[in-house]
């Protein structure tokens, strides 16, 4: 078996370079995949191959970009030709190595496009088995400029085989691939996968990459491949020339290469001549391979976070222990209640959210992993695992999009050796909890033991010290006075020893009075002695005082910037708090927190109907006769809305309870295969308002679902959105079901596309042109 | 790669928001847009990546109705009509990115009032970018008005020839569903005729 690793530390390797224009120059017509060519003229390929290892080129890769099951059904054959093409050229070569080549499925992952992610996986390994029984000496993923479905290639090749496995990323002129992630994000990722070597290729010239190459110097300790392309395309004659000679890309090369590249190559518009000069270029250049690297990272698939002397807040509040509100959410799958919490505390500046969905009733795997998709939909903050059991993190952390924080390990044997592998497979950074079959040590010192235990059994299984953050455990107070003194002790300990730190910081109160009067000094304490990371709610205000002025006074806060923009927004809701609307005047301009603030004032002295018919209903006339007049606009109508609708809210606990809705119920719908939503959220925001009980199904929903909602809420009415002339036949389907199963529900109809008599034409009940002409409609059909 | 397919980013500060366009969108009167906060502005410029891919193709009309583009044969009088008299076209995408349809996401789960603004400034801001595409494709030369699938009577099915002859996912990150929406959302395939 050729050890390609092997050569990489010996020496500089080079990579081939483009394949396609050199087909083309060999004959192969316009439009036709250059694949094909594989079985139809294996010589021409080998021929290529040959150039470019006369060249000076150690890695060829195979002519099978994008051969993938669902393009070709002879994929194998393909690759098997590819392969035998190569190694045709190769013949008795030993510093020559065969690289399988995959690239992009051409699809988007979901949660942004459709594509599940476990089929992509399977795509891939598809691909890498029929390579794997070719026989070939790595695997190389290359222009792919989405992190999941990097991921999805990597998995499939490491689960498939034992070859070594090299990526590389179409990074754009700002350093970052098309789907958002950063080079350290990325690094971040590929490292935790276990890649072999990672780098750039595609996108523009070598003379545009020096900046994106200093970046994965800075960050990888693994060898950085660059293979770019021959500059931008550019049309001369009816043909793609590039506007970078070979001589330049060599010199440009060469100065890529003093900045940190460690295996050289080219892509599109390259050929042997480029990279001949390349090599002669760089061959006498001082060659070392890239440092390991100590920092501790976690990333989502935007950006990084790096622990790096600023202590970093990780939001606490997705967590159902002790939340009742949330306990229900996760029980009724009520996401956009979870989503808000996770968009909330980003708003509070928080780095990392925790995410622990662990209740007894409920599938503990599948939630985590439906939430984790969702919330890597909103939010770009890294996300920390947290659950008790192996299994659900490990499905959370094979779906992850990024390198996650993995709350936790501890220094049992069970636990470690359930961990330790799941980390190795997927990449994460853990927390470790500072206890073992013995319990949590009394003294600092045992702690501190148990952490150098871990670090110790972690290196077995070659993860890092850098990939270990130690949770020292703080006990409550209350029934210990010594226990925040030996934790802050213990924290000191660790930070001695060259450990990253974190705590939950809020247990140090447990138990007793105005808890955040304690938390904030006891963080004030641990944040002195070096805390890396605390798990904290960041609506305690008593602890975002304490994290930005310590921030501040440490020098980790430039300028004092982040301190004065907290102050800032802490004044101006002092300022805000005084207003003297009543609740009426505060639903007209569509002040929410106001209104609701006045409500309950006002309920007080007045009963809460009576709230709801002398200022709510007015307030919303008001608006609705302006809106109609035009002198009012939809965003402001909207406002006012949802006002009334915090108010309903507010009052609810006041009303008397009503049974199943008494007839007042609404199911929403975006039909079957349409995701736009923004005509539905209005039109649900007005009918709340007006208080209709309104169950939201939200975009892309199967008629069989619509009529499930109908069925279980007791709802008479349903409105259907459709904004595209494709996904009309999906609402006529529903109309159709609706109506031969209940032909008493009514049901309104509305959407970009309709028209009255396609409406009329598919059985719906009414036609509405717009949000307002649905109250109007619910009204006649509840009201009379 | 596909010949002659050029393809970039388009600077932030290269894209204006049309006021006109805006009040289209929101549904507002022009005058009113001066009193929305400019952090609606201020948060999607943060977000955006705004590309563009485009190729120039030559055109003919092999019957009435019918546009050929040299990849892709499109059955519609009222693009025969737009193009008429030209022997070239220009065929183009443009994407805000990625980042957009999460910041509308945040918006719908905090409010519709603020889903909806932030909703209209996309949109008008992805017309800036079309223009900009258009003008920087064009490199000086006359263009026809400019038409895209889902208008007149071409046929939404048109997205697919034309995104893959692009390579719109490659250089974009932009592909269909199978109810054929583009993602990311603010997104705008175009035709043109060069005259």
């Amino acid at each position: 078996m050729k050890d390609v690793l092997a050569h990489i530390r010996r020496e500089r390797t080079y990579f081939d370079g483009g394949f396609g224009t050199l087909l083309q120059a060999a004959g192969l017509p316009a439009g036709t995949p250059p694949v094909l060519w594989n079985l139809s003229f294996p010589d021409k390929v080998t021929e290529i191959h040959r150039a470019y290892i006369e060249a000076g080129s150690h890695i060829i890769t195979t002519n099978t970009f994008g051969v993938t099951p669902d393009k070709y059904e002879n994929y194998a054959d393909i690759i098997a030709a590819a392969v035998a093409a190569a190694r045709a050229a190769v013949g008795e070569r030993e510093d020559v190595f065969i690289a399988f080549d995959m690239g992009p499925t051409g699809k988007l992952l979901a949660p942004l496009g459709e594509l599940a992610f476990e089929d992509a996986v399977a795509l891939y390994a598809a691909s890498v088995k029929a390579a794997v029984e070719a026989g070939v000496d790595l695997i190389v993923i290359e222009t792919m400029s989405d992190t999941y479905e990097t991921k999805a290639a990597v998995l499939a090749a490491k689960e498939n085989s034992h070859l070594p496995v090299f990526v590389t990323n179409a990074y754009d002129e700002g350093g970052k691939l098309l789907t958002g992630a950063d080079v350290a994000a990325t690094v971040a990722l590929l490292e935790g996968l276990g890649v072999d070597a990672l780098g750039v290729n595609c996108s523009f010239g070598p003379d545009k990459m020096l900046q994106t190459v200093k970046t994965l110097a800075r960050y990888s300790s693994l060898p950085i491949i660059v293979n770019p392309n021959a500059g931008l395309p550019r049309v001369k004659g009816g043909r793609t020339v590039y506007d970078i000679s070979p001589d330049a890309f060599a010199a440009y090369m060469r100065e890529l290469a003093m900045a940190g590249a460690t295996v050289l190559g080219g892509c599109c518009g390259t050929t042997p001549l480029y990279i001949e000069k390349t090599v002669a270029a760089t061959k006498s250049l001082p060659y070392a391979l890239p440092t390991y690297k100590e920092d501790t990272l976690v990333s989502s698939y935007t950006h990084a976070v790096v622990a790096r002397g600023k202590p970093l807040l990780i939001g606490e509040r997705i967590n159902p222990t002790g939340k009742p509100r949330l306990k229900e959410a996760l029980r009724g799958g009520d996401m956009g209640y979870i989503l808000s919490e996770a968009v909330g505390q980003m708003e509070k500046g928080v780095s990392v959210l925790d995410v622990n969905v662990g209740l007894p009733d409920i599938d503990e795997a599948a939630m985590m992993k439906r939430l984790v998709t969702e919330l890597q939909g909103v939010t770009d903050l890294p996300l920390q695992l947290d659950s008790n059991s192996p299994a659900v993190l490990a499905e959370a952390m094979r779906v992850y999009n990024g390198k996650p924080l993995i709350n936790s390990v501890n220094g049992e044997e069970k636990s470690m050796r359930a961990i330790f592998p799941l980390v190795k497979r997927y990449g994460g950074t853990l927390i470790a909890l500072t206890m073992d079959e013995g319990g949590i040590p009394p003294s600092a010192e045992g702690r501190l033991a148990i952490a150098e235990r871990i670090a110790e059994n972690a290196a077995a299984y070659g993860i890092g010290k850098k990939d270990l953050v130690i949770d020292p455990l703080c006990m409550t107070v209350s029934s210990d006075t010594g226990a925040a003194l030996t934790t802050l002790r213990a924290v000191a300990l660790l930070k001695e020893r060259g450990f990253r730190v974190s705590l939950g910081v809020s247990n140090v109160s447990f138990g007793l009075p105005a808890r955040d009067k304690l938390n904030a000094c006891f963080f004030a304490s641990a944040l002195e002695r070096g805390l890396d990371f605390a798990i904290m709610n960041p609506f305690s205000q008593g602890m975002m005082d304490t994290y930005y002025a310590f921030c501040a006074l440490h020098g980790q806060d430039e300028a004092c910037l982040s301190y004065i923009a907290y102050a800032a927004g802490g004044e101006e809701k002092q300022a805000q708090g005084k207003p003297a609307l009543s609740c009426r005047e505060a639903v007209l301009r569509g002040l929410k927190e106001e209104a609701v603030k006045e409500a309950l004032l006002r309920v007080k002295e007045v009963s809460p109907l009576t709230v709801v018919d002398e200022d709510i209903i007015p307030a919303l006339n008001e608006v609705g006769k302006r809106f109609e007049e035009k002198t009012l606009y939809l965003p402001q109508l909207l406002m006012s809305a949802e006002a009334a609708s915090a108010v309903f809210d507010a009052l609810k606990t006041f009303l008397p309870q009503k049974g199943k809705d008494e007839g007042r119920g609404v199911v929403l719908a975006t039909v079957k295969g349409d995701i736009h939503d923004i005509g539905k959220n209005i039109v649900k925001v007005l009918l709340e308002s007006y208080g209709f009980s309104v169950y939201d199904l939200g975009k892309d929903v199967a008629a069989e679902a619509v009529l499930a909602a109908v069925e279980e809420t007791g709802a008479t009415l349903v409105g259907l959105s459709a904004l595209m002339t494709t996904t009309l036949p999906a609402m006529e389907e529903a109309v159709a079901l609706l109506k031969e199963r209940h032909a008493a529900v009514r049901i309104m109809v509305g959407g970009a596309v309709l028209t009255e008599e396609y409406a009329a034409r598919i059985g719906a009940d009414a036609y509405c042109p717009d949000a307002m002409a649905a109250v109007a409609f619910a009204k006649r059909c509840y009201e009379g | 790669m596909t010949p002659g397919i050029i393809y970039g980013a388009i600077p932030a500060d290269a894209l204006a928001l049309d006021e006109a366009e805006l009040a289209a969108r929101l549904k507002v009167r022009r005058e009113d847009i001066a009193s929305l906060s400019p952090r609606f502005e201020a948060s999607l410029r943060k977000v955006i990546t705004p590309r563009y891919v485009g190729l120039r193709t030559p055109l003919s009309f092999p019957e009435k109705g019918k546009v050929d583009l040299g990849f892709t044969a499109l059955e519609s009088h009222s693009l025969a009509a737009c193009l008429a008299g030209c022997k070239e076209a220009l065929v183009f995408a443009v994407t805000l990115g990625h980042g957009v349809d999460r910041l509308l996401r945040r918006a719908a789960l905090s409010s519709v009032a603020e889903e909806y603004t932030e909703d209209a400034y996309a949109s008008a801001l992805a017309e800036a970018a079309v223009e900009y595409a258009e003008a920087t494709l064009a490199e000086g030369r006359q263009t026809t008005a400019r038409f895209s699938p889902g208008y007149g009577d071409l046929a939404l099915t048109a997205q697919s020839p034309i995104l893959e002859a692009l390579d719109a996912k490659r250089h974009l990150s932009l592909t269909l569903t199978a109810s054929l929406l583009m993602i990311p959302s603010k997104s705008v395939t175009a035709i043109c005729g060069l005259r």
